[in-house]
């Protein structure tokens, strides 16, 4: 498509510009200074400061709203735009008071500050007036506070509440006397259905909304008591120079505070989303999480893990020295004795049994180097391909259904596809919970664009609630209904015909498999009304682009590559693959498990999915690596603790994985490691399964150390080092490195970019992954076997030597059957305020106000049938094991469906003590999610386990953003622009 | 068999070796900036000497009530008013061309002193016709050319700002 170009004269000088674009984007494409105070790119114009007022053609009209036209004539600063401007502008001081250099605010990026500044606004034509007295700022949320005395009620915090996060929480009280912000109507932050995403902090143009983490820590004078301040802030007011001096001593204080606070971009941790930030430190102190639009995946938006769940990176757990097991306990040691010691042990296993009796599990929460460096240990120093990560319990069998179909293993798109589909289906995940910023993506183009939304899903969760289909398949049955709907397109020839002519394989064998799916057959296996499944089949025939999304409710079956596989189909077949808005996107759990396995942290795969029988491939990592590699595939993470069972697997080398919780028969894999010879953990917390180490190493998270990260979208991006290592902790490739050395590898990496560099010459997805070319915000996203930046796969070609993609031919997989007696079936999965059992999310008090400990969800159904109330204490037994944990009784889930999340780091409520040792045919993915037990009740009744306070126990207030033009109705307010009255300056 | 353990053994340093290890750090650091040490130590000597020191840390340690004190007298009518005037004057000094003005007040200056040394030679009175007489002379001619326009422009802009 081709934009036109149009021409408009600004302040006198001709700029060629897309149609389209409004006059203030121009402005700010071209760096011209203008004010905006309620402009956030990412908000799009809100109207509500009239700051931007322009002379267009003779007429004030506001820049944001106003579209360019060819041959505009914009004046920003004639005199008649000044006076609007500066009106506009005096109306927002009447509600703010500019004690900048006390002001916590002050950092150089205060937005409204910066504009009093640019505009030189000398003086305050209307004084300031307090709204409310000084004791109803608002300090409730643990995480933020809110003070209406300096909210110039520019609704950007509104906005992106109602349509960007899309919570629904804040609106602002238009018709008050004095307009503010309010939760939910009216009620205290902390018990509103606010979710602590931090949007609103963030877009905050000045002090009103302030992270608590900042208070009385950013400024040089803010730490001051309060008996000291506030005489300094009347002292400050009651002088009122003209603002021109203030701004030079607040200028100098900011200046002061850019050498003591430090700025650094970061990765988050907490899912796949891959969502980069400043975090802004004092010392080893967190002050915040700063967003910014730059960067790549999620501008401005964060959830509350990432903009305020970091305390345990100073939590006084942290493992700070090295630990060997002597006796019944654990002795700190140096680390030459703690190397040393694994080295010998590793070494003599080796040496006695080979090195296939060792088994090497990686992390998705370490970095691509460190994966890297953890599988070339395997190779290269252990000569064995018994090297995993956490992607077997989770994402292998999307991974391989994607191999199957298309040929690469990743999101086809990026959050951009996702954002602008015509339809989005989300099958077996909650991202609203799992993955909120791509959430936030779907909820915005859902409530503002039309976008479709279908959720299929055993539980109700907020997506199912917002879309407008929500069908609840019975367990494990996903496959059944994605082949009936295809099956039902294909018989009503709505599918791609030249598509699947020109670029798919085995067309003819699929129509004959589906043969079996018809609409009855989907609707008595899968519970699905067939009127349900035709409506599927049309909306994703009269979409434009369908985007599927899919998590661990598929992955986690007997049946998971299959159903995976069967999600391809679907594409496949309706043409949704290799065009923008489209595509098939495993929702990738931790910040890198794409990019532990693109590493090759995997048994059968060399790094950049080379695969180990490739004798090409393998010849080369022989060179380079100046050993022999097994041609044959190495053990997964389920085959090493059956091999270790049998006795075949003497010793472990486990890193970042809790895999004595998360594996499932959890109970059965703590015997396992109990029995291994020698067992080395490497965490930065005693986890459970760190508990049955021999030698436990310290390591350093991500805000210590240096690296990069793959994301879903399959995008790579750096980390840079905010702090030093906590006490002895070191970095991940420092320590694989160091036992490397000791066993006689020749590495002498000085760092992560040196790693990355050795990657790129061995993996070609990965060759254009230099460190100066991913720099600052930049990032790439891998799929191009010349390292090329490749957001959206499959344009022209599938991967596969002819181009083709190949529909995957495979019946559904029945799950798991269980004896009568297990009469309830035991969903399981993530919460929005906690990450993985918990081990770093539990360490913050915020948090853990909200959200303080597990809980099963219960239907009121099966409540009333047993008897229960919500904080019954009940136990959950399974074939496997049994728990104990308290109700709460909610909706969500419906008869005997119960949910138990997996946030636990005690064997006594852990979900894997229950799951069985069932896994995917095909990848050994346990199947987490076809356990069933049945319940004893313990106590009837109790305190609900989660509080009051918890978001979830509230409703939102949904609006239409900002709704600026209640503000226009008002009586009081005097337009400003000349499309609706005429300027009148004065009050 | 390894049992699962919670319990860590943890290495307390004895005071002795925190001390030992504190001391290596600090050698370690005095070494690396040997000179600066030097100039410290005897800038503090000089501190000590002068009294400065003890001063200071009296001032420090009540800093909090000293900053109360401070704060309060601050916010004294006279004193915001005085800052005020500061700040009056300051934005007049800051509006003048330094040129012009240094100018102006080297010919009031030397005027002043010429008129100081012309009254202490010449005792005698001045009559109203004198005055008149006066006005014929260019140079106080000049002088209340100067004074008329300045009361001019001083009430126009009085007018203005009514």
């Amino acid at each position: 498509m081709e934009t036109r170009t149009v021409t408009v004269t600004i302040n006198g000088r001709p700029y060629h510009v897309k149609q389209g674009m409004t006059i203030l984007e121009t402005v700010n494409e071209h760096g011209l200074p203008h004010p905006q105070v309620c402009y956030t790119p990412e908000l799009g114009a809100i109207q509500t400061c009239d700051t931007c007022i322009a002379e267009v053609n003779g007429s004030l009209l506001r820049a944001c709203s106003t579209l360019v036209e060819d041959g505009m004539v914009v004046e920003l600063s004639s005199p008649r735009a000044k006076v609007a401007q500066k009106e506009a502008m005096d109306r927002l001081l009447e509600n703010h008071l500019l004690y900048c250099t006390v002001c916590d605010n002050n950092n150089g990026n205060c937005k409204l500050h910066n504009t009093a500044e640019m505009m030189q606004i000398e003086h305050q034509t209307y004084p300031y007036r307090p709204k409310v007295d000084p004791s109803e700022v608002d300090m409730s949320h643990p995480f933020y506070r809110y003070d209406p005395n300096q909210c110039i009620a520019c609704g950007q915090c509104v906005e992106a509440c109602q349509n960007l996060q899309v919570n629904e929480t804040l609106s602002i009280d238009w018709e008050a006397e004095r307009p503010r912000v309010v939760w939910d109507g009216g009620v205290p932050i902390n018990e509103s259905s606010c979710v602590s995403c931090g949007h609103c902090v963030t877009v905050c143009p000045c002090n009103a909304l302030m992270e608590k983490s900042m208070l009385g820590e950013a400024g040089f004078m803010t730490g001051l008591d309060q008996d000291v301040l506030k005489p300094m802030i009347d002292f400050v007011k009651e002088v009122e120079p003209n603002y021109t001096s203030i701004f030079a001593i607040s200028e100098i204080e900011a200046a002061m505070r850019q050498q003591r606070i430090k700025k650094t971009k970061t990765v988050c941790t907490f899912c796949g989303v891959g969502c980069s930030f400043e975090v802004w430190t004092k010392g080893r102190k967190i002050l915040k999480i700063q967003p910014v639009s730059e960067a790549p995946v999620n501008a401005i938006s964060t959830c509350v893990k990432g903009k305020f769940g970091w305390d345990f990176i100073n939590s006084e757990e942290r493992l700070t020295k090295p630990l060997i097991r002597k006796g019944d306990t654990f002795v700190e040691s140096t680390w030459e004795e703690a190397l040393d010691l694994v080295a010998e042990k590793l070494g003599a296993i080796k040496q006695q049994y080979g090195g296939n009796a060792i088994g090497f599990i990686s992390s998705s929460k370490i970095s691509n180097e460190e994966n890297y460096l953890m599988q070339k240990l395997a190779r290269q120093v252990f000569e064995t391909n018994n090297v995993d990560n956490c992607s077997r319990y989770c994402q292998s069998p999307a991974t391989d259904g994607l191999f199957r179909t298309v040929g690469m293993g990743g999101d086809s798109g990026t959050i951009y596809d996702i954002a602008s589909a015509g339809l989005v289906i989300i099958i077996g995940a909650n991202p609203a919970e799992g993955h909120p910023v791509i959430a936030t993506r779907v909820k915005r183009a859902h409530k503002l664009f039309g976008q479709k939304l279908i959720v299929a899903d055993l539980r109700r969760n907020e997506m199912a609630e917002r879309a407008d289909l929500f069908i609840r398949p019975k367990q494990g049955t996903d496959q059944v209904w994605l082949m009936a709907v295809t099956k039902y397109i294909i018989d009503q020839g709505w599918h791609d015909e030249s598509f699947i002519r020109e670029r798919v394989h085995f067309f003819d064998e699929f129509k004959q498999l589906l043969e079996k799916y018809t609409l009855d057959y989907a609707e008595q296996i899968t519970g699905i009304a067939k009127t349900d499944l035709i409506r599927i089949a049309e909306m994703i025939h009269e979409a434009d682009g369908t985007c599927v999304l899919w998590g661990m409710g598929v992955t986690q079956n007997t049946g998971g590559s299959d159903t995976s596989a069967a999600i391809s189909n679907l594409l496949l077949a309706t043409g949704n693959y290799g065009r923008p808005g489209a595509g098939a996107f495993p929702l990738r759990g931790h910040n890198n498990v794409q990019g532990a396995c693109d590493m090759g942290s995997l048994p059968s795969w060399l790094p950049g999915y080379q695969h180990v029988t490739d004798d090409a491939a393998r010849t080369k990592f022989e060179k380079a690596y100046g050993v022999r590699i097994d041609a044959k595939p190495g053990l997964d993470n389920i085959q090493m603790i059956e091999a270790a069972e049998r006795g075949d697997l003497k010793a472990m080398y486990i890193i970042g994985e809790d895999m004595a919780l998360v594996d499932c028969n959890a109970n059965h894999v703590q015997d396992t490691l109990a029995k291994l010879d020698f067992v080395v953990v490497q965490d930065i917390f005693l986890s459970k399964t760190a508990q049955f180490a021999d030698v436990i190493l310290p390591a350093a998270p991500s805000l210590e150390k240096e690296g990069t990260f793959t994301n879903t979208e399959r995008r790579i991006q750096r980390f840079y080092q905010a702090l030093e290592p906590l006490g002895d902790s070191k970095p991940d490739w420092w320590i694989i490195q160091e036992i490397a050395k000791r066993l006689g590898a020749d590495w002498n990496y000085a760092g992560p970019s040196e790693i990355m560099d050795e990657i790129a010459s061995l993996a070609p997805l990965y060759s254009q992954a230099y460190y100066d070319r991913l720099e600052g915000w930049n990032s790439l996203c891998w799929g191009s076997y010349d390292g090329a930046d490749t957001p959206l796969l499959y344009k022209e070609r599938f991967n596969f030597p002819d181009g083709k993609a190949r529909f995957a031919l495979a019946d559904w997989v029945e799950p798991v059957q269980y004896p009568e007696e297990y009469d309830l079936l035991v969903n399981n999965g993530r919460l929005l305020e906690h990450f993985h059992e918990g081990n770093l999310t539990y360490k913050s008090k915020g948090i853990q106000r909200k959200f303080p400990d597990i809980f099963v969800e219960v239907s009121p159904e099966l409540a009333k049938e047993r008897g229960i109330s919500d904080g019954a204490l009940v136990r959950l037994i399974s074939p496997y094991g049994r728990v104990k944990v308290r109700v709460l009784v909610t909706d969500r889930v419906r008869g005997n469906e119960l949910f138990l999340p997996m946030h636990s780091t005690a064997n006594e409520s852990a979900i894997n003590i229950l799951t069985g040792p069932q896994t995917d045919h095909r990848t050994n993915t346990p199947a987490y999610k076809q356990a069933r037990v049945r319940m004893e009740v313990l106590e009837r009744s109790g305190e609900t386990p989660l509080p009051r306070t918890n978001p979830r126990f509230q409703k939102r207030h949904p609006q239409n953003g900002v709704e600026v033009e209640r503000k226009w109705r008002r009586r009081d307010y005097v337009p400003l622009t000349e499309a609706e009255k005429e300027v009148k300056i004065g009050g | 068999m390894a049992k699962p353990i919670t319990t860590i053994q943890k290495h307390e340093m004895t005071e002795e070796e925190k001390r030992a290890e504190a001391l290596t750090k600090l050698k370690a650091a005095v070494g690396d900036s040997e000179e600066a040490v030097h100039e410290l130590l005897e800038f503090i000597e000089q501190l000590h000497e002068s009294g400065l020191l003890e001063a200071a840390n009296a001032l420090l340690k009540a800093r909090e009530d000293v900053a109360k004190i401070v704060v309060g007298q601050l916010n004294q009518k006279p004193v915001t008013t005085m800052v005020n005037h500061a700040f009056a004057w300051a934005s007049l000094a800051s509006s003048l061309d330094p040129e012009r003005t240094a100018k102006l007040l080297e010919h009031i200056a030397s005027g002043a002193i010429e008129a100081y040394e012309q009254t202490s030679v010449e005792p005698t009175k001045v009559g109203l016709f004198d005055l008149f007489k006066a006005l014929n002379d260019p140079d106080i001619n000049r002088a209340v050319r100067f004074f008329l326009s300045a009361l001019k422009a001083i009430g126009q802009r009085l007018g203005n700002d009514s």
